[in-house]
C-alpha cells in the first residue's frame, strides 16, 4: 500500500489526552471526569478543554448532574466518536502495515 | 506518522482500553460474602432439619439470601460511585447475576411452591444456574478460576443426581469452597496487591 492511500489522521484525536479519553470511553458505557482525570494525568483545567474540544466535534456526550451536593460530569462516547476512533485506529493500523511491506 | 510512532499509539490505546476493563472487573468480594452466606445457609437448614422444623428452612434461605441480595447492591452502587466508570463488562455481568437470581428464586421457592415438583430436585437446578452464571462471569473477566467453577457446578450437578436426596445439598459445600470462596480470595489477594485485578 503507499503511503498516498493512508487518509490524514484525524486531528481532534490526534493528541495524547484526547487519544486517552476516547480509548477509554470506547471500553465503557460512560466515565467520571475524576476517573478520566487520574487515568490521563491530566489537570482539571487541561482535561475540561480536551473534552470541551470533543464535544464540539459530537465525539462525546457530556452529562452534567448532582451527586447529593457535589456536581458530577460524566462522559460517554457517541456514535460518531466511535466511527471516528474506529477509522483513527484503521488508519493507524495502514501506517505500521504500509510501512511493514516497504 | 512513522511507522513506530503508529505502532506505539495502537500499543497505548490497547493499555488504555485493557486498564479500564481490568479497574472495572471488581475484587471477588461478592464471591467470598456470597460464599459464606450460601455456606451459612445450608448449616443452617441442616440444623433446622435435625430439630424437625422443616416448615423454618424458606425462612433460613429468604433471610441469608436476602441479606446477599442487600449487600451486593449497596456494594455495586458504592463500587460504581468509588471506580468512577462503568464499564460494557460491568452491565453484562450485573444483568446475569440479576436474571440468575431470578432463576433461582423460581427454581428454588415459587416452582416448588406451586406443586410443580418436590423440593429434592432444587440443588440440582440450582447447581446448574450457579454453573452458568460462574463460567459466563468467567469468560466475561477472563478470570480463569471462575470458568472452573462454572464447570465444578455442573459436573456437582451430575453428582447431585446420584446422592440420597437428604445429603444432596450437602455436596454444595465442596462447590462454594472450589467454585466461589477460592477464586474470590484469590482474585480479592491480587486486587488488594495490585490495586486492581491482573489476568493469571
Amino acid at each position: 500500500m503507499s503511503p498516498e492511500t493512508i487518509p490524514e489522521l484525524d486531528p481532534v484525536i490526534h493528541s495524547q489526552v484526547r487519544l486517552a479519553v476516547l480509548s477509554i470511553l470506547i471500553a465503557s458505557e460512560s466515565a467520571e471526569f475524576g476517573y478520566l482525570k487520574e487515568r490521563t494525568g491530566a489537570t482539571d483545567g487541561n482535561l475540561s478543554v480536551h473534552l470541551t474540544k470533543l464535544e464540539k466535534s459530537g465525539f462525546v456526550l457530556i452529562r452534567k448532574t448532582f451527586s447529593g451536593k457535589k456536581p458530577l460530569t460524566t462522559v460517554s462516547i457517541t456514535e460518531k466518536g466511535r466511527e471516528a476512533f474506529e477509522k483513527y485506529l484503521k488508519t493507524l493500523e495502514q501506517i505500521v502495515r504500509s510501512e511493514k511491506s516497504k | 506518522m512513522e511507522k513506530d510512532q503508529a505502532y506505539e499509539e495502537i500499543r497505548y490505546i490497547r493499555d488504555m482500553i485493557e486498564k479500564t476493563r481490568r479497574s472495572a472487573a471488581g475484587s471477588g468480594s461478592y464471591l467470598i460474602i456470597w460464599a459464606v452466606l450460601v455456606m451459612i445457609a445450608i448449616i443452617g437448614m441442616h440444623v433446622l432439619e435435625a430439630f424437625k422444623l422443616y416448615n423454618w428452612i424458606w425462612l433460613d434461605w429468604i433471610v441469608w439470601m436476602g441479606l446477599g441480595v442487600v449487600f451486593t447492591m449497596v456494594s455495586a452502587f458504592r463500587a460504581q460511585r468509588k471506580n468512577g466508570v462503568r464499564t460494557y463488562a460491568m452491565t453484562t455481568v450485573s444483568y446475569l447475576w440479576s436474571a440468575c437470581g431470578v432463576a433461582f428464586l423460581l427454581l428454588g421457592f415459587v416452582f416448588p411452591l406451586l406443586g410443580l415438583y418436590s423440593w429434592e430436585p432444587i440443588s440440582v437446578f440450582i447447581s446448574v444456574v450457579a454453573g452458568v452464571a460462574l463460567f459466563v462471569s468467567g469468560g466475561i473477566f477472563h478470570w480463569n478460576l471462575l470458568k472452573w467453577g462454572g464447570l465444578l457446578f455442573w459436573v456437582g450437578s451430575v453428582v447431585m443426581v446420584f446422592c440420597p436426596a437428604e445429603i444432596r445439598s450437602l455436596v454444595f459445600i465442596p462447590l462454594i469452597l472450589f467454585g466461589y470462596l477460592l477464586p474470590g480470595i484469590v482474585y480479592n489477594r491480587k486486587y488488594r496487591t495490585h490495586g486492581e485485578r491482573h489476568e493469571s
